[in-house]
């Protein structure tokens, strides 16, 4: 019996070691990332996905008005589509459509509903309190866990404010604690169902972000605040930015906007609408180390719509893919001893965009689809300039070389020897 | 028994209390003692018999199995005793103390070597998870103390032919049927081995009476615990089949899709492998597995075969239960939503992989292995971070975070009157709180908690209660128009609020 126990030993682990590597083990799947501007890129559907939504619900044929769209939105470059369908039980089938449209079409899914009752949509009673929106905030998390997939963000009340519940001032400190309270609420429901969602990207309307969420609501919002903010010159939207990130020391997600507004804008010409959604769309690819992201407002069927009735697209459309589908310029930098040169600037032209080599001498700069022209060096190299014809989603690699602004001796002396040894080389091979 | 105990027997003990009291303080002032909601359940069911609109034995309930409870109420009827938890700890000590103790007694039976007892004994004094779960109000260290109580004199009775030693196994196997239900594997699997043994080594007569009197005493607690449904429910099966029972807990579980194991043999094997091993140690859980194998070629005397039978009534009651989908774990390890949510229970086997491998080290090569084991295990805790069970209840807590915010703000504002909730839900709300359970209206309070529910105006001053999942007390009272007119939303945290009337 004795001579039996090695073999039972071996038995035995061969058999503990079989239940552990038979038994399923944890899979992470990472998600290839193309270089681009802002991590958020998203299109607004509102005016299809919620305001035509009792009219289109048992319309099924509009399927293929909602692809169109969603498309148009794909062939932008968009990683998000903005659905606002209402999270009534009676949009339920509606929403559905549009969501599962939106993954075929390889999109996010941006949830900006509400519930109908919460500011009066579609003749339904304004009959939910800020505690009972929370429950029913639950509740819908809990019964459509289908609905949702990792990487998906999810508003319960986008512009929450507008419902009156918060008179200012002194609603603040009450709203404040709505906004702290939604966020618990969203983070449980969706720890509850396993899934991955953002979940605070809770749209405010700009002024009244600024004047009204006070530093522990920023806290809980993960220091992002979300604003809806239609300006009227680009500074307005600059100045937005620089408040939240230097007073809040908060990241900004633009949660809408779209131009031209009337009443804020003035009518506009397609070229007019184009030149200025490049200016704004500038300004956060200028700030876009605080620029989580933006929504652009609305796809279609409005004053800021970037596609026209028949589905062809606009002068504005083209400017946002600019941004939503950059190019690249990547490149390795040398001095002219063939030494990594890190830590050197690299900009460009005008400024806007910036980054350093890393200890490789390698760099990478993602911008606006247009011709670019770069900045090299310039701290202890001399500075060069390239120009680069950058189109959409293209890479362009290319090597550099720098020479010192001020070499020291030992560089002098390198470079003498370098240049002795090859010139001897030259004549023994010659 | 106790009045042979050895020199070394005695220090072991005082060794023994140290490690509890001075784990049990390390824990309490970082806070973890009511990490688990179910500890606070525990501590406010033992201390609602005294301390309640309607007191009495009844408030024991049928949610859980009555024995912890019982033996927490001998201390939670003192306020700083329960205020602190300690009227729920110090069971789990005891239990602790109790259960590392008898493994040593265990094993000197076995093997007549204290190196072999010690080195049982250091797996189960020293396994972290075990040592956080003894300082809380839990009921598996408990169960723990009585298996291993269960085991000992089994294996007297084996040793000894004593039918005084029977009657003791019959009679710790009661305890543990009315600590957890793993206690009822344990008495069927002792029914099946007690006579089968008797039959193969004596006679079929000698079988038939030892089947009868273990199955009188073992199958008391059982008896009883119908018996107390039957009275105070009027219905023996109300602990299965009650809103409250883990079958109705669990059929909302797969109702969401959280079962994984149930149905599936092979994953509720791996999920509780994992648990084992995330409980006593990758080296340990293999070791033991070892013992087992090697154990079974070693004796000529199938006494060790009786033994490793009993000895994996644990291990194989809760496969059993998560494949009927009696029971929920989760598993750090698990493809599918891994987690933590019970993963002590693979602490249930820590006496048995104790006992196992303490007698596989009577041999002196395997001694010096298992004490290498022991060590590396230690380092690679430490070095793990904190306990599972720990973590578990953390994460427990998380989930439920809204207990500790709402019971900080009725502490602070509470101005007299009733308080109505459900206490089936939010224990650990009202444990928290620290107000006297007098001023509760709750489930066990019969016609207070009907009346309540009907017109809430009429006696509470408060109500505290979930909107979503909703609660009893929700679901009564969101149309109802006396709550609606009458209330007012003073605190809220997620879907928790406290109302108090206008």
């Amino acid at each position: 019996m004795k001579r039996n126990i090695p073999y039972f030993v071996i038995v035995c682990i061969s058999v503990f070691l079989g239940i552990l590597f038979f038994s399923p083990k944890q899979v992470v799947r990472s998600e290839g990332q193309s270089p681009a501007i802002w991590p958020v890129r998203s299109v607004d559907t509102m005016k299809t996905s919620r305001d035509m939504a009792r009219v289109k619900l048992n319309d099924p044929s509009y399927d293929t008005s909602i692809q169109k769209e969603l498309t148009r939105i794909k062939e932008l470059g968009a990683n998000y589509v903005t659905i606002d369908t209402p999270y009534d039980d009676e949009f339920y089938p509606y929403l559905l459509r549009w969501v599962t449209l939106a993954r075929k079409t390889g999109l996010h899914v941006w949830f900006r509903g509400n519930f109908s009752g919460w500011e009066g949509w579609f003749d339904y009673p304004k009959n939910i309190d800020p505690q009972e929106h929370q429950r029913r905030t639950a509740e819908f998390i809990a019964t459509h866990s289908e609905l949702f997939q990792d990487g998906d963000a999810f508003d319960p009340c986008p512009e929450c404010e507008n419902a009156g519940f918060w008179k200012q001032p002194e609603g603040n400190t009450a709203f404040n604690e709505f906004i702290m309270n939604q966020q618990v609420v969203l983070k449980n429901s969706f720890d509850q169902i396993h899934k991955n969602v953002h979940i605070n990207w809770t749209s405010i309307i700009g002024g009244r972000a600024k004047e009204v969420l006070d530093t522990q609501a920023v806290r809980a919002l993960g220091n992002l605040i979300t604003i809806d903010h239609y300006v009227k010159t680009p500074k307005d939207m600059e100045t937005y930015i620089n408040y939240f990130s230097q007073s809040m020391k908060s990241d900004v997600l633009i949660g809408e906007f779209g131009a031209p507004i009337p009443d804020i804008n003035g009518p506009m010409t397609e070229d007019q609408q184009a030149n200025f959604v490049d200016s704004i769309f500038n300004v956060l690819y200028a700030k876009k180390q605080y620029v989580e992201g933006v929504n652009y407002f609305a796809l279609s069927n409005g004053t800021t719509e970037i596609i026209d009735a028949l589905g062809n697209v606009t002068k504005a459309y083209n400017v946002i893919k600019k941004y939503y589908i950059p190019g690249q310029i990547t490149g390795d930098v040398t001095n002219t001893l063939g030494d990594f040169v890190s830590n050197e600037p690299v900009k460009t032209i005008d400024g806007t965009n910036q980054t350093v080599t890393d200890a490789k001498g390698k760099f990478s700069l993602v911008g606006p689809a247009v011709p670019t022209t770069i900045v090299v060096g310039g701290k202890i190299y001399q500075s060069l300039q390239y120009a680069f014809d950058l189109t959409n989603g293209d890479t362009i690699h290319s090597n550099i070389q720098l020479s010192p602004i001020k070499p020291n001796r030992i560089y002098i002396i390198r470079l003498w020897l370098r240049s002795f040894i090859n010139t001897l080389k030259q004549r023994f091979t010659s | 028994m106790w009045g042979n105990t050895s020199k070394i027997e005695r220090i072991l003990f005082i060794l023994l209390v140290l490690l509890s009291v001075g784990t049990w303080f390390v824990i309490f002032h970082a806070g973890y003692v009511l990490t688990y909601n179910d500890a606070a359940s525990h501590l406010n069911i033992a201390r609602r018999v005294v301390d309640n609109l309607t007191p009495g034995l009844a408030q024991i309930g049928t949610v859980w199995l009555p024995l912890p409870h019982v033996f927490m109420l001998l201390f939670a009827w003192n306020d700083m005793l329960w205020h602190t938890a300690f009227a729920g700890s110090i069971v789990s000590m005891i239990s602790f103390v109790v259960c590392a103790f008898f493994v040593y007694k265990t094993l000197m039976l076995l093997t007549k070597n204290k190196w072999s007892a010690l080195i049982g004994t250091a797996i189960v004094a020293f396994n972290p998870n075990l040592l956080y779960l003894q300082s809380t109000p839990m009921t598996e260290p408990l169960f723990l103390a009585t298996f291993t109580l269960s085991i000992y004199f089994f294996v007297r009775y084996m040793e000894f032919e004593q039918i005084v030693d029977l009657v003791l196994t019959g009679v710790c196997v009661a305890l543990a049927t009315l600590t957890r239900y793993d206690g009822w594997f344990l008495f069927v699997a002792l029914l099946i081995i007690i006579p089968l043994r008797a039959l193969i080594t004596k006679s079929s007569k000698k079988a038939e009476g030892a089947l009868f009197l273990f199955a009188c005493i073992g199958g008391f607690g059982i008896a009883l615990w119908l018996l107390w449904n039957l009275t105070i429910f009027h219905d023996a099966l109300y602990f299965i089949t009650g809103p409250y029972s883990a079958y109705a807990q669990q059929k909302v579980l797969r109702s969401v899709g959280q079962l994984p194991t149930q149905g599936n043999l092979l994953t509720a094997l791996s999920y509780f492998t994992w648990s084992v091993i995330d409980n006593n140690g990758f080296i340990l859980t293999g070791l033991s597995f070892i013992a087992v194998c090697v154990l079974i070629t070693r004796f000529k005397d199938k006494k060790t075969w009786y033994l490793i039978l009993a000895l994996s009534s644990p291990f194989v009651f809760n496969i059993i239960a998560l494949f009927t989908g009696q029971s929920a774990m989760n598993v750090p390890q698990a493809a599918a939503n891994p987690g933590y949510f019970n993963i002590r229970y693979g602490m249930l086997v820590l006496p048995s992989i104790a006992i196992l491998i303490g007698m596989l080290s009577d041999r002196r090569v395997f001694r010096y292995i298992a004490v290498i084991a022991i060590s590396i295990q230690l380092i690679w805790f430490v070095f793990s971070g904190y306990p599972v069970t720990l973590t578990d209840g953390i994460l427990g807590l998380k989930n439920t975070y809204y207990t500790v915010e709402a019971s900080t703000w009725l502490r602070e504002h509470y101005a007299g009157g009733l308080i109505l909730t459900s206490l089936a839900s939010h224990d650990a709300f009202v444990a928290r709180a620290g107000l006297p359970m007098r001023n509760y209206i709750h489930e066990g309070t019969r016609e207070y908690w009907q009346n309540a529910l009907l017109h809430p105006s009429h006696q509470a001053q408060y109500i505290a209660t979930l909107s979503y999942p909703p609660d009893v007390v929700y679901r009564a009272l969101a149309k109802n128009p006396d709550f609606i007119k009458n209330y007012t939303l003073v605190h809220s945290y997620g879907t928790f609020g406290i109302y108090e009337r206008k």
